[in-house]
C-alpha cells in the first residue's frame, strides 16, 4: 500500500482572496479603493446635478467682485468697494491678530497659574485649582459671550468720562474702557524714529552675539560673564541714547474725548477684547495644567542633585528643571495654541470680523457660494494647522532623546547625491553623545534663512495682499500653482533651516526648481520685489540659491554645524 | 583611670531629644510652612486672602442674600430688591431661570409630552450603568437594553410609529441569519469576512429599501406610536444631551477603527485614515457645522431632505472621532513592542490580538485622554447655537432680547455655565476614579 502525499498544486480559489494572508491585504485595499472611488464619484455627480438644478456653477470668480460691506476692525486698507478676496484677507489677518495676542496672554496666564498651583502656599494653590477647574469645565463660547455681554452692558458710555467729576476714569490714566470699545494709547513714530528702531534692533543683535560669546567663553575657560545684566544695559542704553539724540521722535498718543466718542489712540472693539480675554483665560487654564504636568515630570532626584551641587533654588529652576520640563511642555503647548486659533472662529458669535465672519459669514450670505467659501475657509485653517504641525515635528526631531543609535533619516535626500564628494553624512541630534561639543552656529547660514525668509514674505504679499492691482483670482492655473508652491516651499525651507534640520537641502533644491519654473513662465519678479530690476532679482536670486545649497553641502564646518549633521571624522 | 567618665563636660549618657520648637509644629508650624514661608509667599497669601475676602462676601450677598427667585420681569425684581434692601442694593434676579426653566430643559417641546424626554433620560441612566460598572446584577439583559437604547431614545423623543424599533433591528438580524447562520454552509466555517460582508450588505439593503414600506405596512395593520415632535421644537439641555451623548457613543468605536487604520500596514487604508484625521483636526468645528448646515445638501441626491439635528450629530461624531483616534493612537504607541510580539507568538490573529491583548491595555492607558475628549465634545455642543439651533446658549439671546428680561446677563450665563460645569467636572472626576481603579502596576 502506498501512501501518496498529494501536494496541493498552485490552484487559485476565489476564497483565497480573503482567507490567504498573501492576497488578503491587497484584496481589502482594492475593495476599499473601489468603494472610496465610487463614493467620491457619487458625491461629485450629486454636486454637479444639484448645482445644475440650482443654476449655479462652481467658480471662484466672485472673489473678484466688490464686496459692498464694511468691516469695522481691520489691519489693512479696506472699503466696501474692495473685492471679496480683500475682505477675506482682512478676516484672515484679524484671525491671526487675535490668535497671536491670545497665545501670548494665554502663555503668561498659563505659566503663572501652573507654577502657582504647584506652590507650597496652601491658599494660592487652592485658588489656582479653583480657577483651572472652573474655567476648563465651562464651554469657551459661554465665556466669550459673557465677556462680550458684560462689556456691552456694564462698561460706561463715553459720555460718562465727561465733566469736572466724571463717573468713569481712564484705567491706569491711559486706557478708556467704554461700552463702544477699548481705546489704548498708541505710539506715534515721527521722522527720525527709524534710527531709534534701527538702534534697538542692532542692540538686540549685539546682545544675541554677546550671549553666544559668553557661552563659548564659559565652555572654554569656565569663567562666567554677567551676560544678562550687560545685555540689558546695552539694549536699554543704546536705544535710549538713540532716542535722546534723535530728539525724542516716538511719543504716545492718548485717547481723548471728542464729541460723543473718544478720538485717537488704538481702538479695539469690545468683541475683540472679549474674544481675546476669554480665549486667553480659557486656554491659559489648559496651559497651566500642561506646565504643571511638565514640571512634575522632572524627577525629584534632579532637584536634589542640583541642591547637592550647591545650586540655589532659582538656578536649579532655570538650569536644571525648566530645560527638562520644556521638552515635555512644548508639544502640548503648541497644540493648545492650535486650539486657540481654531476656537478664535467663535468670533462670529460676538460679531468680530475674523475670517469666519467675513468669508464664511457675510461673503457666503451675499454671494450664495456656500461650497466655495467654506472650502476656502477650511483650506485657510488647514494651512495654519498643518504648518504649525510641520514646525512641531521639526522641533520634536530636534529635542527628542536618541537612546540607542543615530539613524540617518529615512527616504531619499539630495545629500545622498553628494555623499561621494563631501564624505558620508550621518544625522546627529541633540542629546547624542557626539553632540556635546557642538554649539553656536555658522554665521553665514543666518543669511540663508534671510534669503528664504525674504522670498517667503514677498510671495506672501504678492499672493494675498497685493491683489488690488492684479488679483490672484484672475491668474491662470499655472501661474497660481507656481506662485503658491514658491511661497509654500520658501517658507518651509526657511523654517527647516531655522530648526537645523538636514531636510533643508531637499526643500531648497525643490524650491530652486520651482524658482526656475517661475522665471520661465514669467512671474513678474521685479514687481514682486517692489519694483527692483527683474534681471537683478532673477539672477541674484538664482545665484543666492545656488550659493546657499552649495554652502550647506560643501562648506567646511569645523565641528560646528548649523544642521545637526557632522561628518563622522569631524565629530570623533 | 582618667577616662571620659571622669571629665565633667563629657555627657554620661544619651540626651533625650527636645521637642521641636513651638513655631514649627501645630497650627503655627502649618501656617509658617504653608502660608508665610518667606516674603514672596507672605505677599501672595495676603493678596489672595484679600481677594477672596473682597470677592466672596459680595458674591454671596448678591447671589443668595439679595437674590430674588420669583418675579415676572427684571424691573419687578429690582423693585423687590429695592423694597427689601433699600435703594441702590444689587441682587441677583434668579426669577428668569425660574420662569424659563422648562425652556432651558426642553426647548419648545410640547409641554404635555415632557414625560417622553424625561423617560428617555432615565433610561439613559439605565443604559449607561452596565457599561460603567461591571458588577451589576442582570448585566446581560441590561446590555441588550443599552444596545437598543439609541432606537428607544429616538422613538421616545421624536415619536412616530413604534414599529420603527423592531423593523430597524430586523435588518442586522436578517443579515446575521443569512450571513452567519445560513451562510456558513455555503462559504465554509472560516469565512468570517464573507459572512460579515453579507451581513452589512443585507442590513444596508433592508434599511434603504424595505424599512419604510415595512413600517408603513405594520403601522397600517396595528397603529402603535407616539405623537411626532419635529426637530425644530427640540432645544435646551435636551438638545445638548442628544448631541453630546450621540457624539460620545459614536466617536469611541469610530475612533478605535481610525486609530487601528492609522497604524495599519496597508498603505491605502493608512493614507485614508491619516487624511481624514488630519483634515478633521485641522479645521474648527464651526466650519464642519457650516458644512452640515448649508453644504451637505449639495452632496446628496437632489430632493433628499434629512434632519438638521441628525446632520449636526453626524458632523459632531466625525469631529470627535478624529480626536479620539489620536488619543487611542497615543495609547497604542505607549505599549511596549513586546506586547505585540507576544500576541503574535501566541498565534493569535490580528483581531484576536487586538481584542485580547492590545486594546485592553491601550484603552486603559488612554482613559484620561478619552474622557478629556468627551468633555471637550460636550462643551463643543454649544457651538450649534451659531447655526441657529436652540441649545441652552442659543436660548440666551432670545431671553436677553425679551423686553421683560432685557439687561439681565450674569444670572443667565452663570446658570448655563453651572450646568456644563456639573457634567464636565463629574466626568473628569469619574476618569480619575477609573484611572485609580485600573492601575495595576503598583
Amino acid at each position: 500500500m502506498t501512501v501518496t502525499t498529494e501536494r496541493p498544486g498552485p490552484v487559485f480559489r476565489i476564497d483565497m482572496l480573503w482567507n490567504d494572508s498573501r492576497y488578503r491585504s491587497t484584496f481589502l485595499q482594492i475593495i476599499a479603493l473601489v468603494a472610496v472611488m465610487l463614493s467620491v464619484l457619487w458625491l461629485v455627480n450629486n454636486v454637479v446635478e444639484n448645482l445644475a438644478a440650482l443654476g449655479k456653477e462652481f467658480s471662484f470668480g466672485f472673489m473678484n467682485t466688490p464686496s459692498s460691506y464694511d468691516i469695522n476692525q481691520r489691519l489693512i486698507e479696506y472699503s466696501s468697494r474692495s473685492t471679496h478676496s480683500t475682505a477675506a484677507v482682512v478676516g484672515m489677518l484679524n484671525t491671526l491678530l487675535v490668535a497671536v495676542m491670545g497665545c501670548i496672554l494665554a502663555t503668561v496666564i498659563g505659566v503663572l497659574a501652573g507654577v502657582l498651583r504647584l506652590s507650597k502656599n496652601w491658599i494660592v494653590s487652592r485658588l489656582m485649582t479653583v480657577y483651572i477647574e472652573g474655567v476648563r469645565n465651562v464651554p469657551v463660547l459661554i465665556q466669550i459671550l459673557l465677556y462680550a455681554a458684560v462689556f456691552d452692558e456694564v462698561l460706561p458710555a463715553p459720555s460718562a468720562f465727561r465733566g469736572e467729576t466724571p463717573e468713569a476714569t481712564l484705567l491706569l490714566g491711559s486706557i478708556a474702557a467704554t461700552n463702544r470699545g477699548f481705546y489704548f494709547p498708541m505710539p506715534i513714530f515721527e521722522g527720525g524714529s527709524f534710527w531709534v528702531v534701527a538702534a534697538f534692533v542692532a542692540a538686540v543683535c549685539a546682545a544675541v552675539w554677546f550671549s553666544r560669546f559668553g557661552t563659548r567663553r564659559q565652555q572654554a575657560t569656565g569663567e562666567h560673564l554677567p551676560v544678562f545684566w550687560i545685555n540689558l544695559g546695552v539694549i536699554i542704553g543704546v536705544t535710549l541714547l538713540a532716542y535722546l539724540v534723535m530728539g525724542r521722535p516716538i511719543s504716545l498718543e492718548y485717547p481723548e474725548l471728542a464729541g460723543f466718542n473718544f478720538k485717537g489712540g488704538l481702538y479695539a472693539r469690545n468683541s475683540l477684547v472679549a474674544l481675546w480675554l476669554a480665549l486667553s483665560i480659557y486656554t491659559g487654564a489648559f496651559i497651566a495644567e500642561n506646565v504643571r504636568a511638565g514640571i512634575m515630570a522632572v524627577a525629584k532626584g534632579q532637584t536634589e542633585a542640583a541642591y547637592a551641587l550647591g545650586m540655589r533654588p532659582n538656578w536649579t529652576m532655570r538650569l536644571i528643571i525648566l530645560p527638562q520640563a520644556l521638552r515635555v511642555i512644548i508639544p502640548p503647548l503648541i497644540s493648545q495654541y492650535l486650539n486657540l486659533t481654531k476656537n478664535s472662529s467663535l468670533a462670529i458669535a460676538v460679531g468680530y470680523m475674523d475670517v469666519t465672519g467675513t468669508l464664511g459669514g457675510i461673503t457666503l450670505n451675499q454671494t450664495g457660494k456656500e461650497m466655495e467659501t467654506i472650502l476656502l475657509l477650511m483650506v485657510f485653517y488647514l494651512a495654519i494647522s498643518l504648518s504649525i504641525s510641520f514646525v512641531m515635528n521639526l522641533y520634536n526631531d530636534q529635542v527628542k532623546l536618541i537612546e540607542r543609535t543615530t539613524v540617518t533619516g529615512g527616504g531619499f535626500s539630495v545629500l545622498h547625491l553628494f555623499a561621494g564628494v563631501s564624505g558620508k553624512w550621518e544625522t546627529l541630534k541633540r542629546g547624542d553623545a557626539k553632540m556635546h561639543d557642538n554649539y553656536g552656529v555658522a554665521g553665514w547660514l543666518n543669511l540663508v534663512v534671510l534669503l528664504y525668509g525674504v522670498t517667503f514674505v514677498l510671495m506672501l504679499y504678492y499672493v494675498f495682499i497685493d491683489d488690488i492691482r492684479d488679483s490672484y483670482w484672475t491668474w491662470g492655473t499655472g501661474h497660481k500653482l507656481i506662485a503658491l508652491s514658491l511661497m509654500v516651499l520658501s517658507g518651509a525651507t526657511m523654517v527647516t533651516c531655522i530648526f537645523k534640520n538636514a531636510r533643508f537641502v531637499d526643500l531648497a533644491a525643490l524650491e530652486l526648481v520651482v524658482f526656475i519654473l517661475a522665471v520661465l513662465i514669467g512671474l513678474p519678479f521685479g514687481e514682486i520685489a517692489f519694483g527692483a530690476s527683474t534681471v537683478l532679482v532673477v539672477f541674484g536670486g538664482l545665484a543666492a540659491r545656488l550659493a546657499s545649497i552649495a554652502y550647506t553641502v560643501f562648506a567646511p564646518r569645523p565641528n560646528v554645524t548649523y544642521f545637526n549633521r557632522v561628518r563622522p571624522e569631524a565629530a570623533s | 583611670m582618667s577616662s571620659a567618665r571622669s571629665v565633667a563636660y563629657v555627657a554620661s549618657g544619651q540626651i533625650p531629644p527636645s521637642p521641636p520648637p513651638l513655631a514649627s509644629t501645630g497650627v503655627i508650624g502649618w501656617l509658617r510652612e504653608n502660608l508665610f514661608a518667606g516674603p514672596l509667599n507672605t505677599v501672595l497669601t495676603v493678596v489672595s486672602v484679600a481677594a477672596v475676602a473682597l470677592f466672596l462676601p459680595q458674591f454671596v450677598d448678591w447671589a443668595f442674600l439679595k437674590g430674588v427667585w420669583t418675579a415676572s420681569s427684571l424691573s419687578e425684581c429690582r423693585e423687590i430688591i429695592a423694597a427689601a434692601h433699600g435703594e441702590g442694593a444689587r441682587g441677583a434676579c434668579w426669577a428668569v431661570i425660574d420662569e424659563r426653566f422648562n425652556q432651558f430643559l426642553f426647548g419648545f417641546y410640547p409641554s404635555d409630552q415632557y414625560w417622553r424626554p424625561i423617560l428617555a433620560f432615565l433610561l439613559l441612566g439605565v443604559a449607561i450603568a452596565p457599561v460603567l460598572f461591571d458588577k451589576l446584577p442582570y448585566r446581560g439583559v441590561l446590555l441588550i437594553h443599552s444596545a437598543l437604547y439609541p432606537l428607544i431614545a429616538v422613538f421616545l423623543i421624536w415619536g412616530g410609529s413604534f414599529w420603527m424599533i423592531p423593523m430597524v433591528v430586523a435588518g442586522p438580524v436578517l443579515g446575521w441569519a443569512l450571513g452567519f447562520r445560513a451562510g456558513t454552509k455555503v462559504y465554509g466555517d472560516g469565512n468570517f469576512l464573507a459572512a460579515l460582508g453579507v451581513l452589512v450588505g443585507v442590513t444596508l439593503l433592508w434599511w434603504f429599501f424595505a424599512l419604510g414600506p415595512a413600517i408603513g405596512f405594520l403601522h397600517g395593520l396595528i397603529p402603535v406610536g407616539l405623537e411626532e415632535v419635529g426637530s425644530r421644537r427640540l432645544g435646551g439641555f435636551l438638545l445638548a444631551l442628544i448631541i453630546g451623548v450621540t457624539g460620545i457613543a459614536g466617536s469611541l468605536p469610530i475612533g478605535i477603527v481610525l486609530a487601528l487604520g492609522r497604524r495599519s500596514n496597508m498603505f491605502f487604508i493608512r493614507t485614508m485614515c491619516v487624511v481624514f484625521i488630519e483634515f478633521i483636526r485641522g479645521v474648527p468645528l464651526i466650519t464642519l457645522l457650516f458644512v452640515a448646515n448649508v453644504v451637505l445638501r449639495y452632496f446628496l441626491p437632489p430632493g433628499t431632505e434629512f434632519d438638521l439635528i441628525l446632520r449636526v450629530c453626524i458632523m459632531v461624531t466625525l469631529f470627535a472621532s478624529a480626536y479620539m483616534a489620536e488619543v487611542i493612537r497615543g495609547g497604542l504607541a505607549a505599549l511596549p513592542q513586546g506586547q505585540y510580539e507576544a500576541a503574535d507568538a501566541m498565534g493569535l490573529n490580528y483581531w484576536q490580538s487586538m481584542r485580547l491583548i492590545i486594546m485592553p491595555q491601550a484603552l486603559k492607558v488612554s482613559i484620561p485622554g478619552i474622557v478629556n475628549s468627551f468633555i471637550g465634545l460636550f462643551k463643543d455642543t454649544t457651538l450649534v447655537s451659531i447655526i441657529g439651533l436652540l441649545d441652552p446658549v442659543g436660548l440666551l439671546n432670545p431671553i436677553r432680547a425679551d423686553s421683560n428680561w432685557h439687561g439681565i446677563i450674569w444670572e443667565l450665563y452663570l446658570f448655563v455655565a453651572l450646568f456644563f460645569f456639573v457634567f464636565c467636572f463629574s466626568m473628569s472626576r469619574y476618569s480619575m476614579y477609573l484611572e485609580r481603579k485600573l492601575k495595576t502596576d503598583r
